[in-house]
């Protein structure tokens, strides 16, 4: 069975935020909400990497363990979606999430966060039918059902962020890998990194 | 004279310090059972950490930089956006689902079972002897308002509280996952809105009581004879026993953590930091599932489990006899009698002039 | 549920944009769809503007859903040319799809190319046209706009001439908007035309031009994948054209080897083999300065520079003088560090060389992109595939628009202003010359020649047509009337002198989708017009890219609200001004609507000079059609209908359409027949210079039947050769009504020149060397010269700039005069400026995309850790910026490494704010950007390029203070 996975591959990403307008233009994410970010580290300095990060849809998912209301469920394909008419909005998803993934669209006071929001891989929402506008208007778009990956893996400029089947990308990723010579060739690495 | 006095001051000053000893030793041993479980968790991620840097691939001491919560540019301008993957969660998400949760349930449940046994064992302590008839006031109508105002917000509260921590477990076998978030929905409306009446209440009601609750000498010996639950006996007691301090200290410190955690864990829009958010929410269950269990002893015994009790805080009076037999330093002072030098060693001996009307005293 | 964004500020702008999301019943993009349906309600249709609304309810749709329209188009943003498939539903935009099978960007996209669907929204859009009255926006029809804007333009051509409106055009023009903007210019009778090539890469093209012929990018981005090295100079791909990032690096992944030098280590940097930091401005230094180790180690490529290359020794003495000491002074680039880069580009051969703005944006533009040239000739990397001189140009069409010279200095296909010029258009316009002459300025000014045939005003510099005295300006009278066709003023220099120029005139009347900044940044209570003009998703035509490839776009959607495609605008006046017969004598107009194809057709019979003649309409829809059968690396088709083509048929595509040509890859690249798109270089400068050869020598192109240099092709050439019994009877004639045998390649209408000449395997243009020495220049070997508010007064008296000059492009040049006083002890840091990759030129559009404008909220200075601690400033506090011309600008600072001790950067893409003042509530209702901030260009100064008049924007001066 296939596992869908998110990989950046931090040699390429330019930190163009390509695959952030793509999740805003086929998600019809409103301002505020961000499902997913670019982080460059070591910003401006030798060593500088951007990485591309957004649910990374576990497999042992963090937000699933700690659902109060268990709304979360991994589909067939890995997918980790959660039932946003279930969501009581708490926060403790976004408590246990490494990766800053769970979003809410509201941050109002006595607890008023309104129903969280992430990354859905492209793959719309667990209870909704498949491509419906219901489940448009309220998950996002379902790429997944029509047999296309999600837009910003799939519009990356780079073609840094990989997204797939877990082995497939890996692969790829391993491809690359070894081509460069399995260490990153780039200007300042060595005094950065004291190799 | 003198003498005395000078004893007295000695015995108080040495009172004070005792109590001042019971008090920090019985925070010291909570603050123990609370933090004593994480350090384990920092331990185990460690572990997984050391396990990355024998790895001969460069990016691996990057990625564990990463780990460790490196933060940089982002555009995104939500707070800790730049953070790109933090562990702290796991944390959490471990002692949360992995420790609090069983160990809070072991704990009520033991709790449950321990006031089960009792009451099953002991039956409720009866006023020895006949009651008096005579009613002496023990609450007045704001004490007993704020007692009920916390204790039915605190019930529902921790019902609530408890909802949300194991309906997950509990409730959505019975009702199924859709049936179960919408009662998850109110639970959590309730919890974040009653807060705040809980924690005005809850201030209200620690001020005025504090007096009363400062630990004395008598209460060593109480505590030292469990109160008497076992033996039978009455050791000495003012206004609040040994036991009811406790319930109150513990109440004062575990409330002031449940509503500073609660009220910063209600108030994402001031965007606390996540592990801000996440210690406070494990302090909050930790210090809730305290309090739950606790007031469950609580509430036996000032339910069925002491007779009058509940009575007591409902009309505000109790027998004179429920008075002597529990509270006799209380009674005599109210009384207006100095304490009778025997009194501490046993209750029965002390007999109070019954009938007298002072006021504080009517005939029923 | 209502949705905020996080942060409060800016609260109110990001209102609507959240309107309708997750958790209601339905958004707005379903709603859209599902048209005339009443599932909105009224919650939701109160946050659609009311032509969202006419258009939701204008669509057919019977139902949800409808049929889904697949529409290829390319992005309006950058000049890579990326492919875009938008999903269209009962007229309503309402998905975009990667294109996976477009040859260039392979599906890939950038922050803003994955955002351009916002343009079916459009909220921030101007919606109608408006006049200010009294301070005011009023709504006015579009027939009271074109009646009262013609009407005073009518006034001032009477009294002060035709040179007094100034027509400032646009790189957003697709092919045949541009040509016929140019055109419309003509006829109304001015050369004061002009469009944003001027600030990007004017030097590059007049540098490269004239070293080697055309003054384009060489080769492709997908021909980066045969590069062994990649030197990218004064750019920055990651940012300005992320997409190119994908053939970088897959040719990295290949083994080749990246060099930047830069004064910021960017973000391209960052993925460098090797990275050189210099001091802004000094980029002839450190080009001369790695010639100087390519030299002194022989790993010049001696054969390649005999046969192809004159004026190579004039080069080598110069280098001479380069010596690492004097380089490391100069550029603060150790020996060491410049050796290793001139050994990764001489022993990784092929090398491609890329540069841009960095590179052009200087007073000595034209010296760099000439000694970038020199470089490339050294090694032998022009005309190799993995070779060549890849320029990165800017906008979406600048590359066409700059071919169809929306430029002060020539018609359509670099032809010049000469007579010559100007009768070889009459005769593709089908136009009496006379009549064309008669549109003019009749009086002479600059050295006895007439307004006709002298440069018109630079776009960079109309601020001075408009302030500097009558009588030092060289035509009849000031520039009195503006008009912007899609421009950003903010991204020019000296905003404070450009407010006071906007005040000064009768007449601005703003031609734009967005009402921009020149909407707000003056304080003029009348006169200003804003007319909506459509984007490009909402007409059709053909565009090309920056490896001269054309690419045809598909119309996506309808024009938004009431805005009109810009050939429709340019037609309204010409009807106004009376010569829409003579504007469109060959072009069907239904409508009041040019037809695109009669256009493209047109420009195809006129455009011999650089080979826009093979292109028509029908051959560019067919590879469109069939853009999945290009090879991804040569960009040649492998079978289909169009098999043997290049994609896009890059110019020089030779003849005329049924000839067939497949277009030129690569410039000048002799491996190839050049009738399958061999070249080599141009021979443009005659054929000896002081008694020297400048044809080549002994290198051809395959199948060259002359084999050896010869000079252009005329009808008397072939008739020497024998060659004209080739020629056709029609083209006989056809050579016979132009000028006999006097006809050349570039005026003979009938292609037939061409043709013979390709036939037996030459190039029409001649087969000539590449000049490193510029005769005509200012400085025909370039040179090192410092800037004007330079921050090394000690250089200024061995590398001092130019004298100042009285008449140049009709305007008085200053040079020395500047240069002479020394302000380094009140703006102590060199101020720099570049872009981000979320917003494009002056940002009016992107910043009013709320996808992109989430992403870059504040304006921001980017400063080093050095200069913020001397100055008390700390990361994220507000800083004023001082210019070295007194502008005071108001910015977040951002504390960082990225930019040396010393230098300030800042990005350009700001506006609304000036001065330290918010002007937002100056812009018309709803149609302000949800982004605004400080312009850099505000506190940018004066400084022009002495070939082109590019603006200096790279290197001035500046201080820093806490706010």
């Amino acid at each position: 069975m296939a596992r869908m996975k998110f990989l950046c591959d931090a040699e390429r990403c330019i930190e163009c935020n390509a695959c952030i307008t793509a999740c805003k233009n086929e998600n019809d994410v409103p301002w505020g909400i961000n499902r997913r970010r670019v982080v460059t580290l070591n910003d401006g300095e030798p060593g500088e990497k951007s990485i591309s990060v957004a649910c990374m849809h576990c497999t042992d998912a963090p937000c699933q363990a700690v659902c109060p209301v268990d709304c979360f469920s991994t589909t067939s394909d890995g997918v980790v979606l959660h039932n946003k008419d279930m969501c009581i909005g708490c926060g403790y998803c976004f408590y246990a999430c490494p990766f800053g993934a769970p979003q809410f669209p509201q941050n109002e006071a006595f607890g008023v966060r309104g129903k969280m929001d992430k990354c859905t891989y492209c793959a719309g929402g667990p209870e909704t039918a498949d491509g419906s506008a219901e489940e448009e208007s309220k998950y996002g778009s379902n790429r997944l059902a029509e047999g296309k990956l999600p837009l910003c893996a799939e519009m990356c400029s780079t073609k840094a962020l990989l997204a797939g089947d877990s082995d497939q990308i890996s692969q790829t990723f391993t491809s690359r890998v070894m081509q460069r010579g399995g260490r990153p060739d780039t200007w300042g690495w060595s005094s950065a990194y004291g190799e | 004279m003198l003498n005395s006095e000078n004893n007295t001051t000695d015995e108080g000053s040495r009172r004070k310090r005792r109590n001042r000893r019971i008090l920090w030793t019985f925070v010291a041993m909570w603050m123990i059972v609370v933090l004593a479980p994480i350090p384990g968790y920092f331990m185990t991620t460690d572990t997984v950490q050391a396990k990355g840097e024998f790895t001969d691939n460069p990016r691996s001491a990057y990625w564990g930089e990463i780990r460790q919560g490196g933060s940089g540019y982002t555009t995104d301008r939500a707070p800790e956006a730049g953070n790109l993957v933090n562990d702290s969660g796991e944390i959490w998400r471990v002692l949360r689902n992995d420790t609090i949760s069983p160990y809070g349930a072991w704990l009520i449940a033991f709790i449950l079972v321990a006031v089960a046994g009792y009451f099953m064992f002991a039956g409720p302590m009866k006023v020895e002897g006949e009651l008096s008839g005579t009613k002496i006031k023990r609450w007045n109508l704001y004490d007993r308002c704020i007692h009920w105002i916390v204790a039915v917000t605190f019930f529902v509260m921790s019902i609530s509280g408890l909802i949300l921590l194991y309906g997950r477990a509990v409730l959505i076998p019975l009702f199924g996952r859709e049936g179960f978030a919408g009662l998850a929905m109110f639970c959590k409306d309730v919890h974040d809105l009653l807060g705040i009446p809980f924690a005005v209440a809850l201030v209200m009601m620690i001020l005025p009581w504090l007096k009363d609750n400062m630990f004395r000498s008598e209460d060593a010996e109480w505590l030292a004879k469990s109160g008497g639950m076992f033996d039978g006996s009455h050791p000495s007691s003012g206004k609040n026993n040994a036991g009811e301090k406790i319930w109150f200290w513990l109440l004062t410190i575990g409330g002031t953590v449940l509503i500073v955690s609660g009220v910063i864990l209600v108030m994402p829009n001031l965007e606390p930091l996540r592990n801000t958010m996440i210690t406070m929410h494990i302090l909050h269950s930790v210090s809730g599932l305290i309090l739950i269990a606790v007031s469950l002893g609580h509430t036996y015994m000032g339910s069925i489990g002491v007779e009058g009790a509940f009575n007591g805080m409902v009309t505000g009076e109790v027998d004179t006899a429920w008075a002597k037999q529990h509270h006799d330093l209380w009674y005599a002072e109210q009384m207006g009698e100095e304490a009778p030098a025997k009194a501490k060693k046993s209750a029965k001996s002390s007999s109070g002039p019954a009938g007298l009307s002072t006021g504080k005293v009517s005939a029923s | 549920m209502k949705l905020i964004r996080k942060k409060a500020e800016n609260q109110e702008q990001a209102q609507g944009v959240s309107a309708g999301f997750k958790g209601s019943s339905v958004d707005r993009r379903t709603f859209l769809r599902n048209s005339g349906l009443a599932a909105g309600g009224t919650a939701l249709t109160s946050m659609l503007t009311p032509g969202m609304m006419k258009k939701a309810h204008a669509a057919s749709g019977s139902a949800a859903g409808g049929k889904i329209e697949k529409i290829r188009s390319i992005c309006t943003h950058c000049a890579v040319g990326c492919g875009v498939y938008a999903e269209v539903q009962n007229g309503v935009w309402t998905g975009q799809e990667p294109a996976f099978d477009h040859p260039i960007s392979l599906g890939a996209h950038c922050a803003k190319g994955a955002a351009v669907r916002e343009h079916g929204h459009g909220e921030r859009r101007l919606k109608y046209p408006m006049k200010l009255v009294g301070g005011q926006w009023k709504r006015v029809s579009w027939n009271q706009a074109i009646d009262e804007v013609g009407d005073q333009m009518m006034q001032i051509r009477e009294k002060s001439g035709p040179d007094s409106v100034y027509w400032l055009g646009s790189a957003k023009f697709n092919n045949e908007q541009s040509y016929l903007f140019r055109k419309f210019a003509a006829m109304w009778g001015t050369n004061n035309v002009d469009h944003q090539a001027r600030i990007c890469h004017s030097t590059t093209v007049a540098g490269v031009a004239n070293t080697w012929g055309y003054g384009a990018m060489t080769n492709s981005l997908n021909d980066i994948h045969n590069s062994k090295s990649m030197l990218v100079i004064g750019g920055n791909p990651s940012e300005a054209h992320p997409v190119s990032m994908l053939h970088i690096f897959k040719a990295k992944e290949k083994g080749a080897k990246l060099l930047v030098i830069d004064p910021r280590f960017t973000r391209t940097a960052v993925h460098a083999d090797h990275y050189v930091r210099i001091r802004p401005g000094s980029d002839v230094a450190i080009i001369w300065g790695m010639m100087w180790h390519i030299f002194n180690n022989g790993w010049e490529d001696q054969e390649y520079i005999d046969q192809r290359v004159f004026g190579m020794e004039d080069v080598k003495a110069e280098v001479e003088k380069w010596t690492p000491a004097e380089v490391e002074r100069v550029t603060g680039a150790d020996e060491a560090t410049v050796k290793k880069a001139a050994e990764i580009m001489a022993k990784n051969s092929p090398g491609t060389f890329i540069w841009c703005m960095g590179g052009t944006q200087h007073t000595i533009g034209n010296n760099n992109t000439r000694a970038y040239c020199a470089f490339q000739l050294a090694l032998g990397n022009i005309g190799k595939a993995g070779g060549g001189a890849n320029i990165f140009r800017g906008h979406d069409n600048v590359q066409g628009a700059t071919d169809f010279c929306i430029l002060s200095h020539s018609l359509p296909g670099y032809y010049g202003l000469s007579a010559g010029a100007w009768k070889h258009w009459s005769r593709v316009w089908d136009l009496d010359f006379n009549w064309v002459k008669s549109r003019f300025d009749q009086q002479a000014y600059e050295g006895g020649k007439s307004p006709m045939h002298t440069k018109g005003i630079p776009v960079s510099r109309w601020i001075d047509g408009v302030l500097e005295d009558k009588e030092n300006i060289t035509q009849k009278d000031n520039i009195r009337a503006m008009v912007l066709w899609g421009h950003a003023p903010n991204s020019q220099t000296r905003g404070k002198e450009m407010k006071t120029a906007m005040e000064k005139l009768d007449l601005m009347v703003i031609i734009d989708p967005y009402p921009t900044v020149s909407a707000v940044m003056h304080d003029r209570k009348d006169g200003v017009y804003l007319l909506p003009a459509s984007t490009q998703f909402e007409t059709y035509g053909s565009l090309t890219a920056s490896n001269r490839s054309l690419q045809w776009r598909d119309r996506v959607i309808a024009p938004l609200f009431e805005s009109l495609p810009d050939h429709t605008i340019m037609y309204k006046f010409a009807r106004k001004f009376g010569f829409d017969k003579e504007f469109t004598k060959n072009i069907k107009v239904v409508n009041e609507e040019p037809y695109i194809e009669d256009i493209t057709r047109e420009f195809n019979g006129g455009m011999w000079t650089i080979g826009y003649t093979g292109q028509s309409p029908e051959r560019l829809k067919l590879q469109q059609k069939n853009w999945h059968t290009f090879n991804t690396t040569s960009l040649k088709a492998e079978g289909g209908p169009v098999d043997g083509e290049y994609y896009g048929l890059p110019w020089p595509c030779w003849g005329t359409p049924e000839m067939k040509h497949p277009g030129t890859p690569n410039l000048y690249d002799p491996s190839k027949p050049v009738a399958e798109g061999g070249l080599n270089f141009r021979a443009r400068f005659g054929v000896e210079h002081e008694g020297v050869n400048l044809l080549a020598e002994g290198s051809f192109p395959v199948g060259n039947e002359l084999r050896d240099g010869h000079p252009e092709f005329s009808m008397a050439m072939l008739e020497r050769l024998g060659w004209d019994s080739d020629l056709t009877a029609a083209e006989k004639a056809a050579i016979a009504k132009v000028a006999g045998s006097k006809t050349n390649w570039k005026t003979d209408l009938s292609g037939g020149i061409q043709r013979v000449a390709i036939k037996h395997g030459c190039a029409p243009f001649g087969n000539a060397k590449a000049r490193v020495k510029v005769w005509t220049f200012p400085d025909p070997v370039p040179v090192h010269r410092e800037p004007l508010y330079t921050s090394r007064r000690d250089l200024v008296a061995k590398y001092p700039t130019y004298e100042d000059r009285k008449s140049h492009y009709r305007l008085p040049t200053r040079y020395e005069s500047i240069q002479s006083t020394d302000h380094t002890g009140q703006y102590p840091l060199i101020l720099t400026s570049g872009r981000l990759v979320e917003y494009e030129g002056g940002g009016d559009e992107s910043r009013s995309n709320p996808w992109l404008a989430e992403l870059q909220q504040e304006m921001f200075a980017e400063i080093n850790p050095k200069d913020a601690n001397d100055n008390g400033i700390k990361d994220g506090l507000d800083i004023w910026l001082e210019g070295a011309e007194g502008a005071r600008l108001k910015v977040k600072a951002m504390i960082t490494r990225r930019v040396a001790p010393g230098v300030v950067f800042m990005p350009f893409h700001f506006g609304g704010h000036f001065e330290g003042k918010d002007l937002r509530n100056k812009y018309p209702k709803g149609s302000d950007p949800y982004v605004l901030g400080e312009a850099a260009n505000t506190a940018l100064t004066y400084g022009y390029d002495s070939v082109t008049q590019m603006q200096e924007t790279k290197c001035s001066l500046c201080k820093i203070e806490l706010a």
